[in-house]
């Protein structure tokens, strides 16, 4: 048996060689690639800040946009006794909603209960009478054109 | 009447496989047995070893004429067309999508569709260690040659260190066709022995600190470079060593079918029907090379000896580099990632990930780990190339 040590060793050597040239060559592209998609990720965009801040930020920075509704929205609203903080929340954000920060959209100058102790009589009268406020309200819609 | 009836009896007799059974065809059958109950009894890579188990006995039933060595194996060195139209069995013909190159690429088709090379794209210095971890192919393959093997045969038998099925089907196929069964045996006995066979080697190349080290979180990876990848892959490494092309390419074509999102339709056929389809061919035939002629003799011991040196040297390797880096960057890196560098996806990352969480139930190495992993499979193609351009 003779063992030709010359092309044992050419394989040998070869074979590392060119097995850790490809790896090692992929590894510096990779980690290229890889620095180069993580900069572009992490970096600010220009126009991210302007982007980021429309959609929380209008609202707040609504003052200084379509003014009219805004600075009439900017008083707090009356708000009767009893009703609560959270409660005046939840309905500011649903005028919100609604359009507050547009032109032409809702602006909350008060919130109080629909049929207060003491209101008007004949107000009184329709709660009593069974008909919701809700109700009330889609009556007047459907009817107020007659 | 009579005498046509004891004619025909007599006949039956002679032809049937119990009269004409040889030792050597009685012992392989036992041998199949044997590797049906480790399939199916221990679990050991049953998908592969199921099939190829059952073509061994297959190929040892005698008079069965399912496959004929001689139609592939012959003084020509190429397949004898001829004699296979006269003779050819169900074997035979299933048998050349072995011979013609095309299933272990069909099957690395498959295996990019499932792989998820993040892990590496997010710590490309794992491709280091799925280098380191090829040492086991060529020292292996010096082993083979100081025992008498030729150089072809010693390379075929060196790249089962590679722990990939597919790449030393396909490189023995060119390289020692004649050995095929044993290796593939070999081969994918060894993959399924990788819990038995690495930690003891990775305690003894380890201290305790280091096995316990943990890893900082993996970066997340973009969509973009995940698709950057298989085609950057192939473009250095075919280019590189075209010989590999077959594999690199599908593997790659696979993985970018999973990446792109737009061909989920095929990405799902080539890693289920196609991959289950080419895998119940290629273990069938494979097993059906190993007859007793074949696998009955010392060479096979020998393969056998030298597998295992192939895997414990690799396995060495992808540890010792995994130390070196661990120094280099300041005990950032936990050293057992590098003995997934021998590829065995992913059995391999998971004795990384078992033997870790031994020492430090709080480690968790498994993602880190599948970076050398994948590694070692571009790895092992790369090795698998290089030994085709200059031994085939």
């Amino acid at each position: 048996m003779s063992i030709d040590f010359t092309l044992a060793g050419a394989v040998i050597f070869t074979g590392l060689v060119v097995v850790f040239t490809a790896l090692v060559g992929l590894w510096g592209i990779v980690a290229l690639f890889g620095r180069f998609f993580s900069a572009a990720s992490n970096k600010p965009k220009p126009s991210e800040p302007p982007k980021a801040a429309p959609a929380p930020a209008p609202k707040p920075a609504a003052p200084a946009a379509p003014a009219a509704p805004v600075a009439k929205a900017a008083p707090v609203p009356v708000v009767e006794d009893g009703i609560g903080d959270e409660i005046v929340a939840v309905i500011a954000a649903a005028v919100e909603a609604m359009g507050a920060g547009e032109s032409g959209g809702y602006v909350l100058q008060s919130i109080q209960n629909a049929a207060p102790v003491g209101a008007a009589p004949q107000f009184q009268q329709v709660v009593k009478g069974g008909r919701p406020a809700w109700a009330q309200a889609g009556l007047m819609q459907n009817t107020q054109p007659f | 009447m009579f005498a046509i009836f004891l004619d025909s009896v007599g006949t039956l007799i002679q032809n049937c496989g119990f009269t004409s059974l040889s030792f050597g065809q009685a012992l392989m059958i036992l041998v199949s047995f044997l590797l049906m109950y480790l399939a199916i009894g221990r679990g050991f890579e049953p998908l592969l070893l199921l099939p190829i188990a059952f073509g061994m006995f297959l190929t040892n039933i005698p008079n069965a004429n399912l496959y004929h060595t001689l139609i592939f194996i012959n003084e020509t060195g190429h397949i004898d067309w001829s004699l296979l139209a006269e003779t050819g069995g169900l074997l035979d013909y299933l048998y050349l999508g072995v011979k013609l190159g095309i299933y272990p690429p069909l099957i690395f088709l498959g295996v990019g569709c499932m792989t998820d090379f993040g892990p590496l794209i997010a710590n490309p210095k794992s491709f280091l260690m799925g280098a380191a971890a090829q040492l086991g192919i060529f020292l292996a393959f010096f082993g083979a040659l100081c025992i008498g093997f030729t150089p072809a045969e010693a390379g075929s038998i060196g790249i089962i260190g590679g722990a990939d099925g597919p790449t030393a089907i396909f490189t023995t196929t060119q390289l020692a066709p004649h050995l095929l069964g044993s290796i593939a045996v070999a081969a994918y006995s060894y993959m399924a022995l990788v819990p038995i066979i690495q930690p003891p080697i990775m305690k003894a190349l380890t201290t305790k600190e280091e096995r316990m080290i943990k890893m900082e979180q993996l970066r997340p990876v973009s969509k973009i470079e995940k698709l950057i990848f298989p085609v950057l892959v192939t473009l250095v490494v075919a280019f590189l060593v075209p010989d590999t092309t077959p594999l690199i390419g599908m593997l790659m074509l696979g993985n970018l079918f999973k990446e792109s999102g737009v061909t989920d339709r095929l990405s799902k056929t080539a890693q289920n029907e196609l991959m289950n389809i080419v895998t119940i061919f290629l273990g069938v035939t494979v097993g059906a090379t190993a007859n007793a002629a074949s696998f009955l003799n010392l060479k096979t011991l020998g393969i056998v000896a030298m597998g295992l040196c192939a895997f414990a040297f690799g396995t060495a390797g992808g540890v010792l580099l995994g130390k070196l880096m661990c120094v280099l960057s300041g005990g950032k890196i936990n050293p057992l990632i590098g003995s997934a560098g021998v590829s065995a996806v992913p059995m391999a990352a998971r004795v990384s990930q078992k033997v870790g969480q031994a020492e430090n139930p709080t480690n968790f190495l498994l993602m880190h780990a599948m970076g050398p992993n994948v590694a070692g499979v571009i790895g092992s193609a790369v090795a698998a190339g290089v030994l085709l351009a200059i031994l085939k």
